[in-house]
């Protein structure tokens, strides 16, 4: 691809972010509710509110200027590195994230890699022994994974591998072995889709043309799979696993409540039940940049991977 | 032919499971209003299938009566969904250009959005309600139809056939509704099943976000 | 001349959800060293799924009973080894789809390459130096650039001539080729024509042929197989053939031609799953009588270049 798409790409991206930005500053500024009368109540839970004092804090926070001068404030102040405070904890928002952080994306990383190692395994299995009892097999595990909510499986294996086996910690996040159970869980639960492309494309290449081809050449099947089919099933694989972890990252709060553990969108929805404002602007914003990433991600590495697209491309240009 | 008859008689059957829930658990499961304070917390047995509450009301009746309501309401949200999403990406897709790519930037900005948290976010704002649920998801949930509608469009406008019509004169809406549009539903309807899946779902991950926390609350203060 | 292939009573049908799918109903050919036979007749009357059967192409679902004797083994007896050892390396099968029959996320290069290599136990340098080789054969004046492009970035006739480098990159003893000129134009049709017969004058190569382009057929081949719903109606040698058509169904081709006056053959081919127990072309005859209503046709020898399965030279 030509360094002008690539531009152009970033350019756009640009655009969407800051468009995301804007989006999610007027919402939390139209939404109802004083963010002062918020702050002084934080502050001072037993006093009532004192006009004098309220005008005070909204002073303190720019809240009487217009939305463009507030609204460039904060962009301002994000890219100093600075997200604002919490009202709750009275802590910087991005100190707030960056200790979640961690928690969370090692979970919706670990997740996605176990549901694509999983998904691939189980989808290629079921290709090859197709309409055999193991394809059957798998064929009820996908139709029963996909009925059964995520939460009834994190309670199941709870129950299982915590209270009657005490092989794994059931509560509160320290170190690897309290990621197990939650990954197993939602790794299990994002596996059933990717078993379903990984077979719906694998039957449509494996009766494809150049699989003929590659098949009179005197290609052994693995090589044919491994050399021939797999990148081609690559591609909307890809996606699937750049959606799931983009739903991964705010999906996962049930896990991360059931488990106890530490994570982003857990403080997040505690801080939209409290309307800690600077919290829930910071979060929402930095989780739509995360999830603008991944897509340009997903979307680069179709150009690299696929010449048709790259071909695309560069006749639009 | 043989195969339709199956498919019909299945889905006849499977409609009418679904119907006579939805329609009747009211009267079917009337006495799971009736609280029980003795049997308050019970462990499913023969008389309470799925237990019972901790005012001793059977969940197995209030279940059904409760995926009434999430049914409903996610019904009329995909509709809403669906509605919206036909008409954005038919109209982008069909008529590209600025209009395209002003609805792909909305639509870019839209996707950024973790859904789950962003409904959250607009019930916050909106105060809880079941008219404000389904705008927070109608809001966050129309885009996927909105895409795969577009694409589909996209795809089907360069076919010959939808061009053959184009020649003949038909107008622009003619071949979107009477050509284009029947051809899009094909993918749709199993992206609709799904979805109402999904907003099953998602009804019950909110309602229940929006009863711990409401309770914590009440607790802390 | 050595007999290279045999095929003996070969049936291939197809489990489908309606019924099975008789494509091809005992078929018996001989194909000998050098000779380019071609199989012709019109869409879905079997030809291109003989031509896959003979190297166990078909899908899974697909049945093939008889004899397939490769230089006097039974290919449809061989190991998956064995099988693989004569695919490529003795028996090449060049696509009929051009578009759809090269790897679209692969180079060019890699592609010829990756059977150069299977064929020829060669390093990676010379690999490349025979491929670019075998391009410059088929006529591309940049074989060097080919190598490094995509397939999307051929045109269809192309991909075809790619195709036949990787066909040609084993120097098989038989090439089978379904359709090879689909698509193409009356020069690139000549060319292609050209390319063939230098390939058998050089290597010694039988080619099958698979087409529905009666002129190609004519121009190029020694003997011809006329094919109607699944079962061999005429073959002999192609001159007699078009100068003397036995059988009414080949009759009916040849008047169907542009050249000939676009004589259009009325009413379609029977079904292949419920196959009539008399004569195949029965609905769509003119010389038919009361005898071909009531009895399947045998395959009759006129002289020993000439069959043709026809109750009219009983």
């Amino acid at each position: 691809m030509r360094a002008q798409a690539i531009i152009k790409k970033l350019c756009m991206t640009l655009v969407t972010a800051l468009l995301v930005a804007l989006l999610c500053f007027s919402v939390m500024f139209y939404s109802p509710g004083n963010p002062a009368e918020k702050l002084l109540r934080y502050k001072d839970p037993t006093g009532g509110l004192n006009q004098k004092t309220v005008e005070m804090y909204a002073e303190k926070l720019g809240t009487n200027e217009t939305f463009f001068a507030q609204f460039g404030d904060w962009l301002s102040g994000i890219l100093k590195g600075d997200f604002g405070t919490s009202f709750k904890t009275g802590l910087p928002v991005l100190h707030e994230f960056t200790t979640r952080a961690g928690c969370t994306i090692s979970l919706m990383l670990l997740s996605t890699l176990l549901a694509l190692v999983v998904g691939l395994a189980l989808g290629i299995l079921s290709t090859l022994y197709h309409n055999n009892i193991l394809d059957k097999v798998i064929r009820f595990f996908v139709v029963f994974n996909m009925s059964v909510p995520s939460f009834w499986l994190a309670l199941l294996f709870l129950w299982i591998f915590s209270v009657q086996l005490h092989l794994l910690p059931s509560f509160g996040f320290n170190g690897f072995s309290s990621l197990i159970l939650p990954v197993a869980v939602l790794g299990l639960s994002y596996s059933s889709t990717i078993i379903r492309m990984t077979k719906s494309c694998l039957m449509d290449n494996l009766s494809s043309a150049y699989v003929v081809t590659a098949r009179a050449k005197g290609l052994s099947e693995s090589s044919i799979m491994i050399r021939h089919v797999l990148i081609n099933i690559a591609l909307p694989i890809i996606t699937l696993c750049g959606t799931n972890m983009t739903s991964l990252l705010g999906g996962s709060v049930i896990i991360e409540n059931i488990y106890g553990l530490p994570g982003l969108g857990n403080y997040l929805i505690m801080a939209i039940m409290v309307k800690d404002f600077p919290v829930i602007l910071g979060f929402v914003f930095l989780f739509a940049l995360f999830i603008i990433l991944i897509n340009l991600l997903v979307d680069l590495t179709y150009t690299l991977i696929d010449p048709r697209v790259r071909m695309a491309i560069n006749e639009k240009q | 032919m043989k195969n339709n008859k199956h498919i019909i008689i299945a889905l006849t059957v499977l409609t009418a499971i679904l119907l006579l829930f939805v329609i009747a658990s009211p009267y079917l499961f009337s006495a799971s209003y009736d609280l029980d304070m003795k049997n308050a917390l019970q462990v499913p047995s023969s008389s309470h299938l799925f237990g019972s509450d901790n005012l001793g009301r059977d969940l197995f009746g209030r279940s059904f009566i409760g995926l009434r309501l999430s049914m409903a309401l996610a019904l009329v949200i995909q509709i809403i969904c669906l509605f919206v999403g036909a008409i954005l990406g038919a109209i982008s897709g069909y008529y590209g250009g600025v209009i395209d790519k002003a609805y792909i930037i909305i639509q870019d900005v839209v996707m950024s959005f973790p859904s789950l948290i962003a409904s959250l976010c607009l019930i916050a704002m909106l105060g809880p309600g079941i008219y404000t649920l389904i705008i927070a998801l109608s809001c966050t949930n129309w885009v996927t139809y909105a895409r795969l509608i577009r694409s589909e469009v996209v795809s089907l406008k360069e076919l010959d056939y939808i061009q053959g019509a184009r020649a003949i004169g038909a107008s622009s809406g003619y071949v979107l509704f009477r050509h284009i549009l029947p051809n899009v539903l094909r993918p749709l309807i199993p992206l609709f099943t799904l979805m109402i899946g999904h907003t099953v779902m998602a009804i019950s991950g909110l309602g229940f976000w929006v009863l711990v926390y409401s309770r914590q609350q009440r607790k802390s203060v | 001349m050595e007999k290279l292939l045999e095929i003996k009573n070969l049936c291939t049908h197809f489990d489908s959800r309606n019924g099975c799918v008789n494509a091809v109903c005992n078929v018996n050919m001989d194909i000998y060293r050098g000779q380019i036979i071609g199989l012709i007749g019109e869409t879905g009357c079997g030809k291109s799924v003989l031509g896959q059967s003979v190297l166990r192409l078909l899908p899974k679902n697909a049945c093939i009973t008889g004899k397939i004797l490769f230089e006097g083994k039974d290919i449809l007896k061989m190991s998956v080894k064995e099988l693989r050892a004569v695919r490529g390396h003795k028996i090449a099968f060049i696509c009929q789809n051009p578009a759809e029959a090269l790897n679209p996320l692969m180079k060019n290069g890699t592609q010829i390459m990756e059977s150069v290599r299977i064929n020829q136990a060669l390093s990676k340098k010379e690999c490349r130096k025979t491929s670019i080789d075998l391009l410059s054969v088929l006529g591309f004046s940049e074989p060097k650039a080919i190598m490094h492009q995509f397939p999307n970035e051929l045109s269809g006739g192309m991909k075809q001539r790619v195709l036949a480098a990787m066909g040609m990159s084993g120097y098989p003893s038989l090439l089978i080729a379904d359709e090879p000129t689909k698509g193409l134009d009356a020069i690139k049709r000549g060319q292609v024509i050209a390319t063939i017969r230098k390939f058998t004058e050089t290597t010694g190569c039988a080619v099958l042929i698979i087409t529905h382009d009666l002129k190609f057929a004519s121009a190029i081949c020694d003997t011809i197989a006329v094919m109607y719903a699944g079962e061999i109606a005429e073959m002999g040698d192609a001159k007699t053939l078009f100068n003397d058509p036995k059988h009414p169904y080949l009759m009916s081709l040849i008047k169907s031609q542009p050249c000939e006056g676009l004589n259009v053959l009325n009413g379609t081919v029977c079904s292949l799953i419920d196959l009539p127990s008399n004569c195949r072309f029965f609905d769509r005859c003119s010389y038919a009588t009361g005898v071909c209503q009531d009895q399947h046709p045998n395959l009759l020898t006129l002289n020993e270049e000439h069959r043709v399965r026809c109750l009219k030279y009983v």
